[in-house]
């Protein structure tokens, strides 16, 4: 018999969002110290964490990163909360995000990746001139992704402190600061404008739908009139011959 | 060591060995002694008891026996040949067997005690030989002319006597004989095959049948796509099974029972599915993100991956969305956004679906124009 606790809730599913993501500021050369290697440019911090700062240790265990290669001891344990690995360097990576659950719930770990972002992007910029490069800023760049960990059927145990902590409701912040704070962009406006957005491009799809349709009522009363058509002429010359023959 | 024996006691150590199992001999002597004693068998007359006529029948009776052995008594030989010599006329008829060769036929019949093969071996009349089956056609014919069998019980086998037949079985009986051990492997071998073929055959038509049964239903308006690929049929299949399995466990609802383990059974039914409506309707579990699911696999997964483009049509969705300058991607996957990007994606699919219903009409207009006449 299965110990209590481990047993799954059938036809139950519970999610958790989660930010996970980087943040980097480029360094000035005066604010960089003696240990700060001198090659690096950029301060930069990778992160899983709830949504506007929520806690999520009640379902998250530990979280591992795999930095890049040459940064010593590239993976990075970290158990507590924030999980959050600040580190230096002047280049982009993927990063590898590994999140260990607690162990009510019974699952394997989840992994993630993400790109390390340091410098913005911006499609309008034009492109660089190697030889006047634009005035670099000390603003942070934001690289951030929402996701949400589904948990289907999760364990009794799982579940109870699934009901009990942990907050999923997205918070309002109102139509004109929803994109307001680049720290934290993820919340229901943000949704609204997603949702809208996908609603416009299926508007777009339904006329492009709309017209193949009328498109194929048009093609298949061509073809009729077309074969309808040849059928006569065929009885017509079938008729023809006939009369040749009797004649 | 073990003292000396003789007889068949001896006979068995010798084979077994001096720790063979223990068992008495007695009974098994004294059986061996009574079959081993060879008794005469005399061919004596035997009165068939549903007969009043005079016909006499004979059969062998061993020595010492009070009745006679087997009861399928034959009509005596000389009294077949006294009916046949009789009535002369009747046997005329039959042009490939003339009355002296049926007459001759008996003879060796009589000389042989009945025993047809003897009787086919030693044939020679006039430089002609019978077959067995001839033979025994013959006779049994003759037999049942005669009027001697009419009234036995043992006649109805003789009358059901069939050349053909038993000559398709000395063929069959020959040539599996003559077969050699691959041979016999080969044969099985495809004998295993049909049989499995037809099993496969039968399930097909079966169904076939079902689904053809199952197909009267109204035409679907949602997307069809995952139907149209070479799986699509077992796809189809599978999901109208599912289908059909949900509709009659919503049509049967289980009943309360009055027996103790079935009322248990319906206590936890009827406490899951309070715990799932508590779920559903609590605004504290919609603030938690605990919901019902109807169909779903134990485990966790991120809901981004539920909202990604997946089968074979993907390249062609994808170009689709860039090809319309949309985004193929959710910014942020919650229940909403994913359920929306859901339509979008039925939308893209029908929109690929009549993409293709115009490529095969406008080929069809291509093809039937020319075709026409004056082309």
């Amino acid at each position: 018999m299965a110990p209590s606790g481990i047993k799954r809730v059938k036809g139950i599913s519970a999610f958790r969002p989660i930010v996970y993501g980087t943040v980097a500021r480029r360094v000035p050369p005066e604010e960089r110290g003696p240990n700060f290697p001198p090659d690096h440019t950029h301060r930069w911090t990778v992160f899983v964490k709830g949504i506007h700062g929520r806690d999520i240790s009640h379902f998250v265990k530990k979280v591992q990163f795999k930095l890049h290669e040459t940064y010593a001891n590239r993976i990075r344990n970290v158990e507590a909360p924030p999980f959050q690995v600040t580190e230096t360097g002047w280049g982009e990576f993927e990063i590898q995000i590994k999140v260990y659950f607690v162990p009510e719930a019974g699952e394997k770990p989840l992994t993630l990746f993400h790109f390390l972002k340091i410098r913005p992007y911006n499609p309008e910029m034009p492109i660089e001139d190697p030889a006047n490069p634009p005035p670099e800023t000390s603003e942070p760049v934001y690289s951030q992704q929402y996701d949400e960990i589904i948990f289907n059927e999760p364990t009794e145990a799982f579940l109870e402190i699934l009901k009990t902590k942990g907050d999923v409701t997205l918070p309002s912040v109102g139509k004109a600061n929803a994109r307001a704070d680049p720290a934290e962009p993820f919340n229901k406006e943000t949704e609204e404008d997603e949702v809208n957005r996908i609603n416009l491009a299926i508007k777009k799809v339904n006329e492009v739908l709309e017209e193949k349709r009328k498109l194929i009522v048009q093609k298949e009363q061509e073809l009729a009139e077309l074969r309808k058509k040849r059928l006569e002429k065929e009885e017509q010359e079938k008729g023809s011959k006939m009369e040749v023959d009797e004649s | 060591m073990a003292s000396k024996q003789d007889g068949l006691k001896r006979e068995l150590i010798a084979l077994l060995g001096n720790n063979g199992t223990a068992f008495s001999l007695s009974d098994f002597r004294v059986r061996v002694k009574k079959v081993s004693r060879p008794r005469k068998w005399t061919r004596t007359a035997a009165p068939h008891p549903t007969r009043k006529d005079s016909l006499t029948f004979s059969s062998w009776k061993p020595q010492g026996a009070t009745s006679v052995y087997n009861p399928e008594a034959v009509p005596h030989e000389s009294e077949l040949t006294r009916l046949i010599a009789a009535d002369r006329d009747i046997w005329a008829i039959d042009s490939d067997w003339p009355l002296d060769e049926i007459m001759y036929m008996l003879e060796l019949w009589q000389a042989f005690d009945g025993r047809f093969f003897l009787v086919a071996d030693r044939y020679n009349y006039q430089g002609k030989t019978r077959t067995v089956e001839q033979i025994k056609d013959c006779f049994y014919k003759c037999a049942q002319k005669s009027g001697a069998f009419r009234q036995s019980s043992v006649s109805k086998g003789f009358v059901n006597f069939n050349m053909e037949e038993a000559m398709l079985r000395k063929t069959l009986l020959a040539s599996s004989l003559e077969k050699r051990t691959g041979d016999v492997e080969e044969a099985d071998f495809l004998f295993s095959e049909y049989r499995r073929i037809l099993a496969y055959q039968e399930k097909m038509i079966e169904e076939r049948n079902a689904l053809q049964d199952k197909l009267d239903l109204p035409v679907t308006p949602s997307n069809i796509h995952c139907f149209s690929g070479s799986h699509g049929l077992s796809y189809l299949s599978h999901s109208l099974l599912l289908s059909d399995k949900l509709k009659r466990k919503r049509q049967n609802p289980p009943q309360p029972q009055s027996e103790q383990p079935e009322k248990t059974h319906s206590r936890v039914h009827s406490e899951s599915d309070h715990r799932k409506d508590k779920f559903s309707e609590s605004s504290s579990n919609t603030k938690h993100g605990i919901g019902k699911v109807t169909k779903s696999h134990s485990g966790c997964s991120l809901r981004s991956v539920r909202c990604q483009f997946k089968g074979n049509a993907t390249p062609k969705v994808l170009s689709l969305l860039s090809s319309l300058e949309l985004a193929s991607t959710v910014g942020m996957p919650t229940t909403e956004t994913c359920s929306a990007f859901e339509v979008l994606q039925r939308q893209l699919h029908l929109v690929l679906d009549a993409k293709k219903m115009l490529d095969k009409l406008n080929h069809e207009i291509r093809t039937e124009l020319a075709r026409q006449p004056n082309s």
